[in-house]
């Protein structure tokens, strides 16, 4: 007779029988097999006819669930091929496409300890306000300070991660929101540490620039469905135009940031550096912990960036579209949270970073929805996930390169509702290194 | 523990190891330099410090070291906001009277919003503006510093880096002198697995996690970083660890430290040998029983016992001669717990142990269990008496297997002379056994003197030098002695009684202690008249 038993994030097999995946742990004399192949464990134990006692699962028992959630057509869809491959697998959609109706929908059907993890704190109050809606009952949270466990869990990837060898066996479904995150070297441990056999991935962006989406299929399973922007823009999400706005610096800004900017350039140059791409600036980086020269160059370089991505203009330009939009729903992203609070305090919009309190937070939202706040003005914490309804223009006045976080600001204003017609506008500094990050963001568009 | 990007590690083939600040003048002078920027800005704002930091970073120093001292001062800081009104609330009455009017894109629709918002606050324009984002960390103010000195600052800040570094470690090994109960208490904690072997007479163990079977795993570098100060609390202590810093490297590069050369380096409380007691109640017990005279040595934390795959760790060693017993002290206990321990004791030989649980957190009345495990109940103090009674009966039993012993063996002394404890120790046996035996053994051509046993041949010679001594002048006892210690005997007045010598005291002075042969002894040779003649063999 085999006993198999939960172990801090791993299964002990006590019994003569090895199973596949399993290692002999000679530190405690018996086969130790990874939390993730549970399902496999058990498959094999039952084909093979070899008597076992099951003591490793420990869900939670949960009521029988029941939720109003209507779903599209395409979120149908996509989740009867989620069912048909097993129960698991990544879903991708864009933002506002209502990927979090299909897994409350996965959720009533399966009826199991669940457990929702997400990378937000943001977004831990809005699954946990979907989930007590839905299903009327209390969920349980982990993550910003809170240690609750019920059949119903939302956790933040962080908690997750860190809980994993207590949490690890007390869910039968796992739903990653945003499953862009999980592939990390240390996050991909949540899915290897937990035995969950059903486990469902939802985001907007499955490639990552490292390559690491690649280990999805084995950790939640493979790209089960997917559309994009345009497949659904007009009929499911609101119609969108993109303006890219160039302003001027002023003069004083442009020469501060030409002779910080030529710091760097001329060390490049002497020094025979190329940064083409991302393994080359993380070699720079390096360089500059010995090299005091590449230090200098580094903070001149930073300096520019910092002259150029907070320009007066910017401030000028928004200012201006201020004065148009008097009656939208504005969201205004910036890349760096010294920019937010002089946005904040100019124009008395209130603003969001990782420094805000999650009760002020929580209350900027819930006004902004309610329509008693017309704008938020926020740096990188707001491009995720959370849902604004309404908000129809978006302001991108400074950020970085990167594609996904230009799709996810997008599709913070995506969100469909009859009339709307949602813009994102783009406030660029001409003739500056930013003009380059703006191109680098669209690459994949 | 400091951000990684700040790490400073030194590598050379497969060695990796934190870059030490020495302790000398000049890093002093900057550690003492950046406290001093610190209290130099009580009452200012954390921005203000921030900037004057930034400015020490470009004095030429390395700006990692600059910064992770600073790292470590602001965790010691006590920030307070300026303003007793709640800039939360303010920004919430602003933003209100904002939604009203429209968000203001000219100087004056901004102050109109602002001055509405103040007056209706009941505060003026400029607190309003003062306060609106106190609460923002870099608005507020800087209180106090708790006390470091440089020193301290300059040890504490290679034991972050040596943290740090461990953030990146996939198992630690380590061998310690004494402090083991903390450290496997805090490794169960942790929820990591250890092994643990014996290696040149030292226990060494080492530390990972459940999942480091299945891959390289840095998953438990935070933990064994967190165990880490308490391993270097231990009087001498050597760490390995295999570091996994680059994964897309994949190659594991090796860390060795060890408190001969690296302690000097590394804040750490060293707790002393005589301070490790986790309670009153083993201190006070400690205490207790080394005021009597047992003839037990007591050692506090004597170190693991491996037991199958697991490890015991007493808090007490009781030790005479070969016999070795334990003594763990438990507050709060179950059968279980006790089971579990008779357990483990079955599968290693000759450990006897000695449970105290306390009499009130009983949860079932347990007398004996098994013949290796006594258990003695308390209350408020471990009681000394069932303690030594055991003692003594572990010892009687031992003694009297050897006296069963060292019947079955002859024993042949070379020694002219030889005192009983002399003899137990060549034969391995307790004293006790060794006076009991010689009770009912004579040695041939020996006699037994008290604890002594002395060659009669010895007896006579010295019989014939204090006798030719005395046909000479006249002898004290101080004067004997010497001449008995310098013949090899011991004991001297046993050997002047036994030889028919009379001393005539006067006071207490041995050197006016006068010798003199009993007449009827004279010019005789020595004859047994001891005890001896009793002797059944």
């Amino acid at each position: 007779m085999i006993v198999l038993r939960y172990d801090k994030g791993s299964l002990l097999l006590r019994g003569e029988t090895g199973t596949p995946y399993g290692h002999w742990d000679p530190r405690v004399g018996a086969f130790r097999v990874m939390a993730i192949y549970y399902p496999d464990v058990l498959s094999f134990l039952d084909r093979s006819r070899i008597f076992y006692r099951d003591e490793a699962a420990d869900p939670l028992p949960i009521p029988s669930l029941s939720c109003q959630v209507e779903l599209r057509s395409y979120q149908t869809s996509a989740l009867d091929v989620w069912f048909d491959v097993g129960g698991r697998g990544v879903i991708v959609l864009p933002t506002a496409a209502g990927k979090t109706f299909i897994a409350l929908k996965a959720i009533e059907k399966l009826n199991v300890a669940t457990l929702v993890v997400v990378p937000t704190l943001d977004l831990l109050d809005q699954w946990r306000q979907h989930l007590s809606d839905q299903f009327g009952m209390d969920v349980g949270i982990f993550g910003g300070g809170e240690n609750v466990l019920k059949p119903l869990t939302v956790s933040t990837y962080a908690s997750a991660y860190i809980q994993a060898a207590y949490l690890g066996n007390k869910f039968m479904f796992i739903v990653f929101d945003e499953v862009h995150h999980l592939p990390a070297p240390s996050y991909s441990q949540i899915a290897e540490m937990y035995i969950a056999p059903y486990r469902m991935g939802l985001t907007a962006t499955y490639e990552r620039e490292d390559g690491l989406h690649l280990d999805l299929p084995r950790l939640v399973g493979g790209r089960v469905y997917q559309l994009e922007v345009d497949d659904l823009a007009g009929k499911h999400l609101s119609p969108y135009t993109h303006e890219k706005i160039l302003v001027k610096l002023t003069p004083r800004e442009q020469m501060e940031y030409q002779r910080e900017y030529r710091v760097f350039t001329r060390y490049l140059k002497k020094n025979r550096i190329l940064l083409k791409n991302r393994e080359d600036f993380r070699r720079f980086i390096m360089r500059t912990g010995r090299d005091p020269k590449a230090r200098k160059a580094l903070l001149a370089r930073n300096k520019a960036l910092k002259i150029v991505l907070n320009s007066e203009a910017k401030i000028k330009a928004l200012s201006e579209f201020l004065s148009i939009y008097t009656k939208e729903k504005i969201l205004v992203f910036t890349r760096f949270n010294q920019l937010v609070y002089r946005i904040s305090q100019h124009f008395l919009i209130p603003a969001i970073t990782y420094q805000t309190s999650r009760e002020e937070r929580k209350e900027i939202l819930e006004k902004f929805k309610a329509g008693q706040y017309r704008a938020i003005v926020t740096s990188q914490v707001l491009d995720e996930g959370i849902d604004v309804p309404d908000a129809s223009i978006g302001f991108i006045l400074s950020g970085t390169g990167s594609s996904r976080e230009y799709i996810q600001r997008l599709g913070r204003i995506l969100r469909k509702r009859p009339g709307k017609h949602a813009k994102l506008i783009e406030i660029v500094a001409q003739e500056t290194l930013e003009t380059r990050i703006s191109q680098r963001r669209h690459r994949l568009e | 523990m400091l951000p990684s990007g700040l790490l400073i590690t030194r590598r050379w083939r497969d060695r990796i190891k934190p870059v030490y600040v020495e302790l000398n003048q000049e890093n002093l002078s900057v550690a003492h330099l950046l406290i001093q920027t610190y209290t130099d800005h009580f009452g200012k704002r954390k921005f203000e410090l921030n900037e004057a930091l930034s400015g020490l970073e470009d004095l030429g120093y390395d700006y990692r070291f600059i910064r992770g001292l600073s790292i470590l001062l602001d965790r010691k800081c006590l920030l307070e906001s300026k303003t007793t009104l709640d800039p939360f609330k303010i920004r919430k009455h602003v933003f209100k009277i904002t939604h009203k009017h429209g968000f203001p894109t000219t100087p004056k629709a901004r102050r109109n919003i602002l001055h509405r918002s103040a007056s209706e606050l009941g505060i003026t324009i400029e607190t309003l503006e003062n306060t609106f984002y106190s609460d923002l960390e870099n608005e507020l103010i800087l209180k106090d510093l708790e006390p470091i000195t440089p020193e301290s600052l300059l040890r504490w800040y290679n034991l972050s880096l040596t943290q740090t570094l461990f953030f990146y470690s996939t198992e630690l090994i380590f061998t310690v002198t004494g402090n083991w109960q903390r450290i496997f208490r805090q490794i169960k904690w942790l929820g990591l697995i250890y092994t643990i072997w014996k290696r040149d007479e030292r226990y060494e163990v080492k530390v990972d996690g459940p999942t480091s079977l299945f891959k390289l795993n840095r998953r438990y570098g935070t933990s064994l970083a967190k165990l880490l100060p308490t391993i270097l609390q231990s009087q001498d202590w050597s760490v390995k660890a295999k570091i996994l810093r680059r994964r897309r490297e994949g190659r594991l590069l090796n860390l060795e430290l060890d408190s001969h050369k690296h302690g000097r380096y590394l804040e750490s409380v060293v707790i002393p040998k005589e301070e490790v007691y986790d309670s009153l109640i083993e201190q006070d017990f400690a205490k207790r029983f080394n005021l009597l005279d047992t003839g037990w040595t007591l050692t506090r934390e004597p170190g693991p016992i491996p037991v199958g795959r697991h490890v015991m760790i007493p808090d007490f060693l009781f030790k005479k001669d070969s016999l070795k017993i334990y003594l763990e002290i438990v507050g709060f206990w179950t059968p279980q717990y006790l089971q579990n321990k008779i357990k483990k004791l079955g599968l290693v030989d000759s450990i006897d142990m000695i449970v105290a649980v306390d009499k009130n957190l009983a949860c079932q009345k347990l007398e004996r269990l098994g013949a290796k495990l006594r258990i003695i109940y308390y209350h408020r103090k471990v009681p000394l008496k069932p303690i030594l009674l055991y003692l003594q009966e572990k010892e009687n039993l031992l003694v009297n297997e050897q006296i069963m012993f060292l019947r079955t063996i002859p024993f042949s002394i070379q020694k002219s002379v030889i005192d009983t404890k002399e003899i137990a120790d060549q034969l391995g046996v307790l004293e006790d056994a060794v006076k009991e035996i010689l009770k009912e053994r004579q040695i041939f051509g020996y006699v037994r003197l008290g604890n002594i046993l002395i060659r009669q041949s010895k007896l006579t010679e010295i019989k014939k030098r204090l006798e030719s001594q005395l046909e000479e002048r006249e002898l004290n006892l101080a004067e004997a002695s010497q001449i008995i210690t310098d013949t090899g005997g011991l004991n001297s007045t046993s050997i002047l009684a036994t030889l028919g010598f009379k001393i005539e005291w006067s006071g207490i002075d041995p050197r006016s202690a006068k010798i003199t042969l009993k007449e009827k002894w004279k010019k005789k040779p020595f004859q047994c008249n001891t005890d001896l003649k009793k002797t059944k063999i």
